[in-house]
């Protein structure tokens, strides 16, 4: 689960380098999670594939809804994206070819090999992004769109391709869920989780793909420590995101800690 | 029966507009989505429950219900915005998703998860004008309604802390320089919308007679449909877009069924942002500074 | 260093109208490729807004804008930048998260064919790199190439600004009040700096209150107000043009 965690959290990840806050990747998730497993219970494709399809369909909306995106700032792209993300989960609710309220069973179990394969690719391409050209491109957009834009910076193309991509990692989180956990309904996508996946990044470091890890790690394995809390978890989730806003708000890992923890050794030496 | 939904929806529609309205305040103001009006929405609800449940009279219990949500609200202004001081705009935003959580989950906890009834404070029987029906419940929801929407247009058009709104939202800086003590225009701001938020709340539990911590969550969504509707950052607008979208949910819910209620919702909201974005945006920035 | 004067830019009759107010009111005016222009008048005159319609930033309500012969008043931003118009800021606008040498690299990759390897790319090639470092030991700022842009005092973010501008290989540059906040001394670095990008073949049109430095850096000036030209010539017509003295009186010292 922590490796579905991580690639969802990437996907926020993604439209935040650009600037693009989105708390309606739920809904791209559950578009990979439902075709794929569409996919697999009903024309036996390999699952593999499967996901593979799903991720792209999820894409595909993703750029669909990118580009009117492109109009919307901040709070109001925040809006829409919400608004999406509980359409998609009231269209599947009211789907019956997808199961309506019921939603889809039966799914064959997918491997922690097969999650962290996709976890390994994907952490690859991120490497490569972050020393690219590319990610000073993203990093414009993010510092002062309208200077990027004036500094021959299509961004279009490099808002839309994040919104895209931002997609399609959540419809492979999506595909991988349906088959781990088996059965999915659209309960399971719903604002929250795309809340929780936004908070993934905001909390653990919204500038690096670490950070996502970080966030996904923590919100995988806390809720297991802090059974003892049992009701006050939630209380307790409030408050520490709160209190994270006012301490940290750029997250636990920011380029700064990066930064200091490799001069510090080249100062002593 | 057509009339009798229409008066279901000016009631319904007259609940959202109050509630779109304690949005519209802070973004009109503050450029600020506060996530945790919802919850104080549902807040104020389970406020009136308990004052009414230690047998205080109907008025007294909503009053200090509706101040109290007015005082939650301006806990989440100190931790979401005062001593966030100016961050980037998604900082206080996220902060409040976190009170949005926290309060959700507390309110779970004093209150209990389940649904409870909100008893019958005003009177539902119905009377009948020739063959229509009306509660005077509903009578008194939208008076009370419109009564609040009205007193918040004039407080804003007339008294000396409504135009400090006005100009805030306008400029702060120069709101500043004018001598607007900000800090207080925004204070009240805070308070306003809190008051309003959970005044919305207890009519809504009147309305259908529930109180549960989820109510909260949808009645974000309803607001800010309404809001994306009728024109972001605007009050007018808000209201407009809160009896719009009362219409929508009365109508479908009769002709459709209400499973397509909430689609309807959403896809209102999203040709609203994708058509009329220019518009809609449009409007923002020309009206920016009129609430 | 060209030879030949081609005309490099040539606003004609142009008109940008804000609601019911005219910012800029039928304005024609001509620059070639080895001009210095100077764009000068009182504050509100239009003089940024002509930078904003020139970059694709505003839409133009009238007229036509021709850089090279080619119309690009319609042209998005990006695409202008593309083709060799370049700019900086009134206000310093500068990328938080990047050191300097990161500007300079960013400023390249709009030149560079947008094939995804290269973009994903992270290290330039040794020509690109070459060309970064030069600009860097141009600017003079090579040995803080590696600082974060903000932190540095503000001469120096103005040359990074110019530097991440020259990246994009300009064949046109627009200032926009280059020098402003700045002493004497400064100043006179930037002249020479303007003077050097000069001497490379591209041609600066720049925003300037400091008649001093108008005066002895532009080879024309046009002056605005009120979103019309008033005035246009060399430094020494300007000088003598009664209408524009009455529009600088008591305002600016004379050179």
């Amino acid at each position: 689960m922590l490796g579905i965690n991580i690639l969802l959290g990437w996907s926020v990840y993604l439209p935040i380098s650009t600037a693009q806050a989105s708390i309606g990747n739920a809904g791209f998730m559950a578009i990979g999670a439902y075709i794929s497993s569409f996919l697999t219970l009903q024309s036996g494709c390999p699952l593999f594939f499967a996901i593979v399809v799903g991720g792209i369909m999820a894409s595909f909306v993703g750029v669909l809804l990118g580009i009117p995106a492109l109009r919307l700032k901040g709070i109001y792209l925040v809006m829409a994206t919400l608004a999406f993300g509980e359409m998609v989960r009231n269209i599947f609710l009211n789907w019956e070819f997808f199961g309506g309220a019921y939603g889809m069973r039966g799914m064959k179990g997918t491997s922690l090999f097969l999650v962290y394969l996709w976890v390994f690719v994907a952490l690859f391409c991120f490497f490569l992004l972050s020393r690219s050209r590319l990610r000073l491109a993203f990093d414009s957009i993010y510092d002062d769109e309208a200077v990027s834009q004036l500094t021959g910076t299509n961004i279009v193309k490099i808002k839309v391709a994040a919104f895209g991509f931002g997609a399609l990692l959540a419809g492979i989180g999506g595909g991988l869920y349906a088959h781990y956990m088996r059965f999915i309904e659209p309960g399971s996508f719903t604002v929250l989780l795309s809340i929780y996946m936004l908070l993934f990044v905001i909390l653990g470091g919204m500038r690096s793909h670490w950070g996502p890890v970080l966030g996904a790690a923590i919100f995988t394995l806390v809720p297991e420590i802090s059974r003892g809390l049992k009701d006050y978890r939630g209380v307790f989730l409030g408050g520490l995101i709160i209190c994270l806003m006012i301490f940290r708000p750029k997250g636990v890992i920011t380029r700064d800690l990066f930064k200091m923890m490799f001069y510090l050794p080249k100062k002593k030496g | 029966m057509f009339v009798e939904q229409i008066i279901n929806a000016l009631q319904i529609g007259s609940t959202y507009a109050i509630i779109a309205i304690a949005f519209t305040l802070l973004i009109g103001v503050l450029n600020l989505l506060n996530f945790a009006v919802g919850e104080i929405f549902m807040l104020g609800s389970f406020f009136a429950l308990t004052f009414l449940f230690i047998g205080l009279p109907f008025w007294v219990a909503f009053i200090l219900a509706i101040v109290l949500s007015g005082l939650v609200s301006l806990v989440v202004y100190y931790f979401s915005f005062d001593l966030l001081k100016g961050a980037p705009e998604l900082i206080p935003l996220v902060s409040t998703l976190g009170f949005s959580i926290l309060l959700q989950n507390a309110a779970g906890l004093i209150w209990g998860a389940e649904r409870q009834a909100f008893p019958e404070s005003i009177s539902s029987s119905i009377v009948y004008f020739g063959p229509i029906g009306i509660s005077p419940a509903q009578i008194a929801i939208f008076a009370v309604g419109i009564l609040l929407m009205i007193s918040l247009d004039q407080f804003i058009q007339k008294t000396r802390i409504g135009r400090g709104m006005r100009a805030v939202a306008e400029n702060p800086r120069t709101a500043n320089i004018l001598g607007i003590n900000s800090r207080w225009v925004i204070i009240t701001t805070f308070f306003a919308s809190g008051v309003l938020a959970g005044a919305s709340g207890i009519l809504f539990s009147i309305s259908y007679f529930i109180v549960e911590p989820l109510i909260g969550f949808h009645a974000g969504i309803k607001a800010i449909a309404a809001m994306i509707v009728g024109g972001l950052g605007n009050v007018r607008g808000a209201i407009a877009g809160g009896f719009f979208i009362g219409f929508i949910e009365i109508m479908s819910m009769h002709f459709i069924g209400s499973e397509f209620r909430d689609i309807i919702v959403y896809a209102l909201i999203f040709a609203a942002l994708i058509v009329l974005p220019q518009g809609l945006m449009g409007v923002v920035k020309q009206e920016k500074g009129r609430i | 260093m060209p030879s030949v004067k081609e005309s490099i830019l040539e606003l004609r009759n142009i008109t940008k109208n804000f609601g019911g107010v005219k910012a800029i009111d039928n304005l024609t005016m001509d620059m070639k490729s080895s001009d210095i222009l100077g764009l000068i008048g009182p504050n509100g005159a239009g003089k940024t807004t002509v930078f904003n319609l020139m970059t694709g930033v505003l839409p133009l309500t009238a007229g036509s804008i021709l850089f090279g012969s080619r119309e690009i008043s319609t042209f998005s931003p990006h695409r202008i930048v593309q083709y060799g118009v370049a700019r900086t800021y009134q206000n310093i606008r500068l990328f938080e998260s990047m050191t300097v040498y990161e500007h300079v690299k960013f400023g390249q990759s709009c030149r560079i064919p947008s094939r995804l390897r290269n973009f994903l790319g992270g290290d330039l090639g040794t020509s690109l790199k070459r060309e970064a470092e030069d600009i860097l030991h141009f600017l003079g700022i090579w040995e803080l190439k590696d600082m974060p842009a903000h932190s540095l005092p503000y001469g120096q973010q103005r040359r990074v600004e110019i530097a991440r501008a020259l990246a994009t290989q300009p064949s046109l540059l627009l200032l926009d009040e280059p020098t402003a906040g700045m002493n004497l001394r400064e100043k006179k670095e930037i002249l020479q700096i303007m003077e050097n990008i000069h001497e490379r073949g591209i041609a600066i049109l720049v925003i300037e209150h400091d008649m001093r430095v108008v005066m002895n850096t532009c080879n024309r000036i046009v002056m605005l107000n009120f979103g019309q030209k008033i005035a246009e010539g060399s430094p020494a017509e300007i000088y003598k043009d009664v209408k524009a003295r009455e529009v600088y009186l008591g305002k600016e010292q004379p050179c």
